[in-house]
C-alpha cells in the first residue's frame, strides 16, 4: 500500500472513485464540546490583516480593486499569485494579484466591457477582436436563440435573473476527489468514460459528450499546471493534512478561475478533511494549533473570491455574493453523526477571523445530532447572524449522506448530480395578468393569450383562480422554453469543463425552477376569497389598485386556509412544468428563493389584492408578508413548515429575524430556546431557515455609521452579506421585516 | 360538571422570559392588583377578552407541541392574574400535563385559599411576584395588603422543602429608588431567609414599554418620571442578595 493511504481503511474507493466510501471507512464522528478549539495564531492575525486593509481598499474604490483587462480568464490564464507568501499555508489566488478580478468574456463580450466601464477599465482591443468578431459567446447565443415572446416575458419582470447574462454556476464540483486521488488518477478515468464512446452511431448526444469529456481531460490537465505554477505536484493523492485541504482548494480554485458563475458552492468537505487531519495529529506531524491554523488560512482563501459583475446584476444580488456555500454537521446513514472536530474548527474560524457572507456556511440540522454541536452551534449562529440551518432528516433520505448545497438551499448529492439553474417567475405579475385578460399590468402589453376580462366590481375567486391557472399553465411552458435555450447554449459556449471534470461522467442532471413572491400570490388569493376586493382599473383598463373590505387570512398564521393554497400553488406550478420536455432530460425541481431579488421584483409589480402597492417588496423567500403575523414567532414557523419539499425539492428558504431579548435572558438560554425552535421547526418538515439576532437600532446605526460595522453580517433569503455593502433600497427592506419580539 | 371557560386577553406562542426554556403564555384577563408600574394594564379587567374553553387551548398548543415539548418549555399561565379563574387554571394546567407540557404559574400569591390545592396539583413552578417587602409601599404600589401574597410563597416552599414540588421563584420587579432602598431590600432578604429553603430569585429591571398602554386606555400613569433601573443599580440588589447565598437567575 502506498504511503499516502497508510492507516486508510480500504473500501471500494480504492477500486473506484467514491469518496462518500472513502470518508464512510475512515471518518471520525466527535460527540464532545468545542473545549479544544485553538485561537488564531500570529501567523492568520497577520495574514488577515492585511486581507482586512485590501478588502477595505476594495471597498473604498467603489467595490473592484483591480480588474486585468488584458487576457480572458482561465485556470492557467495568470502566473501564481500570492498574499504574503511566506505566511500562507494555503496558497492559490484566482490572478496574479490579490483581489484582482479577471474578465470571462465567453459568458458575453459585452456585459464584461459593461462591467469594466462601470469600474473605469477598458478591455483591450484584441480581446475586444475575437470575442466580437470571431466567437460566439453565451450571452450572444441564447439572444439569437430567444423567441420574441421570451423576450417580452424577461423585459416585462415576469420570468427574471435568468442566467442569459451572465453565467449560471451552481454546479458543486467533488473538489475532494482532487486530493483523494490525485489528478493523473482522475484523467485515467475520464479517458476509460471517453473510450467507452467509442463506438456506436455518433449521434449528436455522444458527439457532445465526447467533447465534453475531452475538454474535462484538458482542464484536468491545466489544474496540474496551474498546480505547477504554485510548486504542488497535483498530480499525485495529497499525503497530509496540509495538501489534503491545498488539493481540494486548487480544485475549487480551477473552478473560480475558470467560471464566474453565480453561486460557486464548495460542497461537503469537513469529514473529509477531518480523516487527514486525524491521521496527522495522531502520527505526531500536527498540533491542534496547526490545525485550526490549515483551516483559518483556508477559509480566508474562501473570502478572497471574487467575480466581475455588470452594475445591473448588484440590483437582483446585493453586496456582490460569490456564495461559497460550505455545510456542516448532519448525520450518517448509519446512524452516527457526521460531526467531526473540523466542523468545529470551521465554525472557530468564524471567531478567528470574524463573521463574513463567505463561505456560506449551512448547517444540516438533525434531531439525533450531539446536544453538544447544535449548542455550540446556536451559540455562534447567535453571535454572528451570519448561519443557515438546513434540514437533513429530510433531505439525508432522498441524498443520502455525502451531498452539498448549491447556492443558498439546492441539495446535490457530492459529484453524482449537477443542476441547471433556473431563475424565478413572478408569481405576483402572473396574478395580475390573470386580472388584467392576460395583459402585463404596467405597460397594457399582451402576454397570454386567451385569458377571459373579468368585468365585475369585485373579484369573483372562482373567475380570478380559473384565470390564473390558465396564467400559470402557459407561463410554464415558456418558462420552460427559456431554460432548454440557456442551458443548451451554456454547455455548448460556456461549458465549466474543470467542475464537470470533477463530477462522474453520467451526472444526473436537475433543472431549477424557483417562483418569487408566494406569500404575496397567496394572501391575494384570500383576501379575493375570504374579504370583498374592489378593482380599480385605470384609463387602459389595467388594475390599478385594490379597496379590501374585511378581514382575510394572511400566510403566516399557522391558518390552513392560507398555508393549503400556499401548497396547492406549489403543487400545481411544479406538476406544469413537469409537463413539458426539458434539455437533457433534466429533472425538473422548485424553489421558493429570493436572496436579495424580493425588492428589484417587487418594484417591477402594481399593486396586489392583498393591500401591498405598486413597487413595494414582496416577502423574501417563502416568507409571510410583512406585518402579517398575529400569532406570534412559532405560528409563522408552522405555516412555512407545512409547504411540501416534494414539490419545492431546489428548497424553501425561510429568513428568521429575532432580537436578542425575545430569544432569551442570556446566552445560555437563548442557545437552549434557538435548539428548541430549530428541532420544532424541522420536526415539523421545514426546510430551510436563516437566523439573524439582532438588534435594530444596531442595523439603523450601522446605516448611518457604515465604518463602524465592517463586518457586520446579516442573513438574507438563503445567504448572507454584508449589512454596509448593500444599497438604501435593500437595508431599508431589511428593516421592515417583522423582527420578532415579545413582550 | 359544567363546562369551564378562561377570560384570556391573549396568548404569547415564544414566550422566553417567564418561566424556563420556551413556553406558550396564557395572559388571564383581570386582576385584584392595581400596580402603578404594571406593563399589561390592558389586563386590569376582562374588558376585550376573548372566552377560551379548553378544547380552544388544545387547538392552539397542538401546532406548538413539537417546541414546547421536552426539555424545560411548557405553558405559563400570566396575566393579569390567573388564579382570579381557578377551575379553568386547573383545567389548563392539567391539560397541559396531559400533553407532556410543564407548567408555570406567573402570580401575585393573591390565591383563594380553597383553590390552592386543587391549582398547586398542576403547577410544576411557581412566579411568585412580591412587588414589595415592606407592607406599606406594597399597598401604595398595588392597593393591596402583602399578608397573602407571603403565606401563598411560604406554603409552596414549604411544600417545595416537603415534596420536592412546585419550584418556587421569587421575582421583584425593580424601580429605583422606590422598591430596592436599603430597608426593603433587607426586609426582602429577612422574608427569603425564613422561608424553608432560599428560592431563587428574578430580579427584573422595570421598563416603560408598557406606559403607552396606560395613555391608549386613558388611565393616568402616576411614574411617569420613573427612569429604567442602571446596570450598576441591577448589580447592587443582585450583589446583596448572592451575600446572603440567593442564587440569582
Amino acid at each position: 500500500m502506498k504511503t499516502r493511504y497508510k492507516k486508510f481503511k480500504r473500501g471500494r474507493w480504492n477500486r473506484k472513485i467514491d469518496v462518500q466510501d472513502f470518508i464512510h471507512s475512515n471518518y471520525k464522528p466527535y460527540e464532545g464540546c468545542e473545549e479544544f478549539l485553538e485561537p488564531a495564531s500570529q501567523r492568520t492575525k497577520k495574514v488577515w490583516r492585511k486581507v482586512c486593509r485590501l478588502f477595505e481598499k476594495e471597498r473604498a474604490m467603489g467595490g473592484v480593486l483591480d480588474i486585468d483587462t488584458s487576457v480572458a480568464g482561465g485556470i492557467v490564464s495568470h502566473k501564481a499569485g500570492y498574499i504574503d507568501r511566506a505566511n500562507e499555508l494555503i496558497v492559490g489566488l484566482q490572478s496574479d494579484k490579490p483581489l484582482r478580478r479577471t474578465i470571462k468574456p465567453q459568458g458575453g463580450f459585452r456585459l464584461v466591457e459593461r462591467s469594466c466601464e462601470a469600474h473605469g477599465y477598458k478591455v483591450s482591443d484584441s480581446i475586444k477582436d475575437i470575442y466580437l468578431n470571431h466567437c460566439m459567446t453565451h450571452n450572444d447565443a441564447v439572444f439569437s436563440a430567444y423567441p420574441e415572446e421570451i423576450k417580452k416575458l424577461r423585459k416585462l419582470g415576469i420570468i427574471t435573473g435568468l442566467p442569459d447574462n451572465y453565467a449560471r454556476g451552481r454546479i458543486i464540483g467533488d473538489y475532494r476527489r482532487v486530493a483523494l486521488y490525485g489528478i493523473d488518477k482522475l484523467i485515467e478515468e475520464k479517458q476509460v468514460d471517453l473510450a467507452k464512446l467509442d463506438d456506436g452511431p455518433m449521434d449528436t448526444k455522444i458527439i457532445r459528450l465526447r467533447l465534453e469529456t475531452a475538454a474535462q481531460i484538458k482542464a484536468l490537465n491545466e489544474m496540474k499546471e496551474m498546480g505547477s505554477l504554485y510548486g504542488l505536484d497535483l498530480g499525485r493523492p495529497a499525503e497530509s493534512a496540509r495538501e489534503a485541504i491545498q488539493w481540494t482548494y486548487m480544485g475549487y480554485l480551477a473552478a473560480v478561475k475558470q467560471a464566474d458563475g453565480a453561486a460557486m458552492s464548495l460542497g461537503n468537505v469537513t469529514s473529509f478533511f477531518d480523516i487527514y487531519i486525524e491521521r496527522d495529529l495522531k502520527n505526531g506531524n500536527l498540533m491542534e494549533s496547526g490545525a485550526q491554523d490549515l483551516i483559518d488560512d483556508f477559509i480566508i482563501k474562501l473570502r478572497m473570491v471574487r467575480h466581475l459583475r455588470p452594475p445591473e446584476y448588484d440590483q437582483i444580488f446585493a453586496g456582490s455574493p460569490t456564495w461559497v456555500t460550505m455545510v456542516l454537521g448532519g448525520m450518517a446513514t448509519d446512524g452516527r453523526t457526521k460531526v467531526t472536530k473540523t466542523d468545529y474548527r470551521v465554525l472557530q474560524s468564524f471567531h478567528n477571523l470574524g463573521p463574513s457572507p463567505e463561505p456560506n456556511i449551512t448547517i444540516l440540522h438533525a434531531q439525533r445530532l450531539p446536544l453538544a454541536w447544535k449548542k455550540f452551534v446556536s451559540k455562534v449562529a447567535i453571535e454572528t447572524s451570519s448561519i443557515q440551518f438546513e434540514n437533513d432528516d429530510l433531505m439525508r433520505p432522498i441524498a443520502g449522506d455525502d451531498y452539498g448545497i448549491s447556492c443558498c438551499v439546492s441539495l446535490l448529492r457530492m459529484g453524482s448530480q449537477m443542476q441547471f439553474f433556473g431563475a424565478r417567475c413572478n408569481l405576483p405579475k402572473a396574478l395580475l395578468m390573470a386580472l388584467n385578460e392576460g395583459r402585463d399590468e404596467v405597460y397594457g402589453e399582451q402576454v397570454v393569450p386567451g385569458i377571459a376580462p373579468l368585468r365585475k366590481r369585485y373579484l369573483d375567486y372562482d373567475d380570478v383562480h380559473d384565470n390564473f391557472i390558465k396564467v400559470l399553465s402557459w407561463l410554464a411552458e415558456k418558462y420552460v422554453q427559456a431554460n432548454n435555450i440557456i442551458h443548451n447554449c451554456h454547455d455548448r459556449y460556456y461549458y465549466e469543463s474543470a467542475q464537470m471534470a470533477l463530477l462522474d461522467t453520467d451526472v444526473e442532471r436537475f433543472m431549477a425552477f424557483g417562483v418569487a413572491g408566494l406569500s404575496c400570490v397567496v394572501d391575494s388569493l384570500c383576501a379575493v376569497r375570504y374579504a370583498k376586493v374592489e378593482v380599480r382599473r385605470n384609463r387602459k383598463g389595467l388594475t390599478d389598485s385594490f379597496r379590501i373590505k374585511g378581514d382575510y387570512p394572511a400566510f403566516g398564521n399557522d391558518d390552513d386556509r392560507a398555508d393549503n393554497r400556499a401548497s396547492d400553488l406549489l403543487i400545481n406550478f411544479i406538476t406544469e412544468l413537469r409537463k413539458h420536455s426539458i434539455y437533457r432530460r433534466a429533472n425538473p425541481t422548485l424553489s421558493v428563493l429570493t436572496i436579495t431579488s424580493n425588492v428589484l421584483y417587487g418594484k417591477k409589480t402594481g399593486a396586489t389584492p392583498d393591500g401591498r402597492n405598486a413597487g413595494e417588496p414582496f416577502a423574501p423567500g417563502a416568507n409571510p408578508m410583512y406585518g402579517r403575523e398575529k400569532n406570534g414567532a412559532l405560528c409563522s414557523l408552522n405555516s412555512i413548515s407545512k409547504l411540501p419539499y416534494f414539490a419545492a425539492r431546489d428548497g424553501i428558504s425561510n429568513t428568521f429575524s429575532m432580537v436578542p431579548a425575545a430569544l432569551g435572558k442570556n446566552m445560555e438560554a437563548r442557545a437552549d430556546n434557538l435548539i428548541k425552535i430549530l428541532d420544532g421547526y424541522f420536526s415539523k418538515g421545514g426546510h430551510h431557515i436563516n437566523i439573524n439576532v439582532l438588534d435594530r437600532e444596531m442595523l439603523e446605526d450601522a446605516m448611518e455609521h457604515p465604518e463602524k460595522y465592517p463586518q457586520l453580517t446579516i442573513r438574507v433569503s438563503g445567504y448572507a452579506v454584508h449589512f454596509t455593502m448593500l444599497s438604501r433600497q435593500h437595508q431599508e427592506d431589511v428593516l421592515k421585516r417583522t423582527f420578532h419580539s415579545c413582550f | 360538571m359544567s363546562k369551564v371557560y378562561g377570560k384570556i386577553h391573549s396568548v404569547e406562542t415564544m414566550g422566553t422570559r417567564d418561566g424556563p426554556g420556551l413556553r406558550c403564555v396564557f395572559f388571564f384577563a383581570g386582576c385584584g392588583f392595581r400596580c402603578r408600574f404594571c406593563h399589561n394594564p390592558d389586563t386590569f379587567t376582562e374588558k376585550g377578552s376573548s372566552r377560551m374553553s379548553l378544547e380552544n387551548a388544545i387547538e392552539r398548543l397542538e401546532p406548538l407541541l413539537p417546541y414546547l415539548r421536552g426539555g424545560e418549555g411548557g405553558i405559563t399561565a400570566s396575566g393579569g392574574e390567573p388564579t382570579l379563574q381557578p377551575d379553568f387554571l386547573r383545567g389548563l394546567f392539567r391539560l397541559a400535563h396531559v400533553l407532556g407540557l410543564s407548567t408555570a404559574l406567573d402570580t401575585n400569591g393573591t390565591c383563594e385559599p380553597s383553590k390552592r390545592a386543587g391549582i398547586i396539583k398542576y403547577t410544576d413552578t411557581v412566579l411568585l411576584d412580591i412587588k414589595a417587602s415592606t407592607s406599606d409601599l406594597h399597598k401604595w404600589l398595588t392597593g393591596n395588603g402583602i399578608e397573602r401574597t407571603l403565606e401563598f410563597g411560604r406554603i409552596i416552599a414549604d411544600m417545595h422543602a416537603e415534596k420536592g414540588r412546585p419550584r418556587l421563584v421569587l421575582r421583584r420587579v425593580v424601580l429605583p429608588g422606590i422598591n430596592n432602598t436599603a430597608v426593603e431590600i433587607a426586609e426582602f432578604v429577612k422574608y427569603i431567609q425564613s422561608l424553608a429553603k432560599m428560592p431563587p430569585v428574578e430580579l427584573i429591571p422595570y421598563h416603560k414599554m408598557g406606559v403607552h398602554k396606560w395613555e391608549e386606555l386613558g388611565f393616568h400613569y402616576t411614574l411617569a418620571d420613573l427612569e429604567p433601573p442602571t446596570s450598576s443599580c441591577m448589580k447592587k440588589f443582585t450583589g446583596t442578595l448572592e451575600e446572603v447565598g440567593v442564587r440569582i437567575i
